[in-house]
């Protein structure tokens, strides 16, 4: 029997592949991809979808990797609709023709988000590997626009593109779209890897907040601008996915089930794996859901914080990449003991000068090796190195 | 800005589903949910193809209430829901 005391949770994001043409640096997939000949059938994806959908999940995520790169993705998102699902697309574009977008506007499709890595073409390739992926993007846009399907223009933030980012509201604005988000990368996976060459500077950062208020102002009513800072810069923690195993599931490419796409870097936890184990099982009985769950696993001074139901505590993989222990404070909080240690890190790497990329490629291990690396051509060093 | 002329609609993306398992009506949108009460409710379903004026006139009859202050929450609820996203007008 389910515990009562436990809410359902309310989306899941699939991570269909970690197939993708794309070879973004900022990438939070993690650095052991999953090889197509281990990702679960449609049969076992659909069978996530019906056990979402009885469990209360209202919002299905299809994500990856780029889920286009799945042929049977249209049967999926049809599947969800015929169980209830809402769903969203979240993708590069640069797989999107008009066939296939008529395919998942058939299929029932709710929702398309669309990653941008800057309009200039120079910097998003360097960023993603991927020649002329600036024009391909804005080619999907007009197509999933011209199909009248909801669109959210995604614009992830790093130290190289964050110039970019009132052309790119600009863009939007002119493009008649309604939400936008700008999402300071999210330090996980290949990001971590890279972050040296990521992490935007001070002065970027207050740049960009001034920018968001003053676009949110001038869009009031057409134009809803969500604006993810980044971690680093922070004084209290995000509530990471809204509370370890709390609203949010996700999963992996091999079936595997996790309360949020970087808890694999927890190695002492043994995550369930669909379709062994159900959604059910997973979210309500598995240890590692309930390892970080409420409040019970706080340390202090957490345990007495006015906030600790706020923030649930951060982020468990932040905790363990930059404290060393996954059950010890977020040190994005102010109130962590290696807080000023973290700070101090993001402001030196971001004047690092260091803008060495190491583009996401497919290994079966943990890798350090530098063949990928890409040189990154940044305005402020002239060419690159 | 949103007035008692506005037509609203529900914005591209956006569906007023109920959630079974938890016994609740919500607006489902990008990423973002809205739980809705009974009242809310109402006035989404109401106000297809309608002024809000008219709804408001509708409910202010319904319920035997006095139509300033329907009108003054009605505006304020969907002007709200309007600018997280969930509602367009004309």
């Amino acid at each position: 029997m389910n515990d009562r005391t436990i809410d359902q949770p309310l989306a899941i994001l699939l991570e269909l592949t970690h197939r993708c043409p794309l070879r973004c640096a900022y990438c939070s997939n993690p650095l052991a991809l999953t090889p197509r000949a281990h990702e679960l059938s449609t049969a076992d994806w659909c069978a996530v979808l019906d056990q979402a959908a009885e469990l209360g999940v209202l919002q299905i995520h299809f994500s990856g990797g780029e889920p286009m790169a799945r042929e049977d993705l249209p049967e999926l998102v049809s599947h969800a609709t015929r169980v209830g699902l809402y769903s969203n697309l979240i993708t590069s574009g640069v797989l999107l023709d008009d066939a296939r977008l008529g395919e998942l506007v058939d299929a029932g499709l709710s929702h398309v988000q669309l990653s941008f890595q800057g309009l200039d073409e120079v910097t998003a390739d360097a960023l993603s590997g991927f020649r002329g992926g600036a024009a391909r993007k804005c080619e999907a846009l007009a197509r999933v626009k011209a199909a009248g399907l909801a669109l959210t223009l995604n614009f992830v933030v790093t130290r190289q593109n964050a110039g970019q980012l009132d052309a790119i509201l600009r863009y939007a604005d002119e493009q008649g779209i309604a939400r936008v988000e700008v999402a300071n990368t999210q330090y996980y996976g290949w990001a971590l890897q890279n972050r040296a060459a990521l992490m935007p500077s001070l002065i970027q950062l207050e740049q960009m907040s001034q920018l968001v208020e003053a676009w949110r102002e001038k869009t009031r009513g057409r134009m809803v601008i969500d604006y993810v800072m980044p971690d680093y810069y922070g004084r209290r923690p995000k509530a990471c996915m809204g509370g370890w195993a709390r609203r949010f599931l996700n999963v992996m490419p091999d079936g595997t089930i996790v309360p949020c796409h970087a808890a694999q870097t927890l190695k002492h936890l043994e995550f369930p794996r669909f379709p062994a184990s159900t959604l059910a099982s997973a979210w309500f009985e598995s240890p590692a859901f309930s390892a970080y769950r409420g409040t019970d696993w706080m340390p202090e001074p957490c345990r007495s914080c006015d906030a600790k139901e706020k923030d649930w505590g951060g982020c468990r993989c932040q905790a363990l990449a930059l404290a060393g222990d996954a059950g010890t404070l977020d040190p994005v909080c102010e109130f962590s003991p290696k807080h000023e240690e973290m700070v101090m890190l993001a402001l030196r790497e971001s004047q690092s000068g260091d803008d060495r990329l190491q583009l996401r490629h497919l290994s079966f291990k943990k890798t350090g090796s530098t063949d990928a690396e890409a040189a990154l051509l940044h305005p402020s060093s002239g060419a690159g190195k | 800005m949103l007035t008692l002329e506005s037509r609203v609609r529900l914005a591209p993306g956006t569906r007023l589903q109920e959630d079974t398992v938890r016994q609740r009506w919500v607006l489902l949108g990008p990423e973002r949910l809205l739980v809705l009460d009974d009242i809310a409710r109402l006035i989404i379903e109401r106000s297809d193809n309608q002024t809000v004026g008219t709804v408001c006139e509708a409910l202010a009859s319904e319920f035997d209430a006095p139509l300033d202050t329907i009108q003054t929450d009605v505006l304020a609820l969907l002007t709200s829901m309007s600018e997280k996203g969930f509602l367009r007008y004309e």
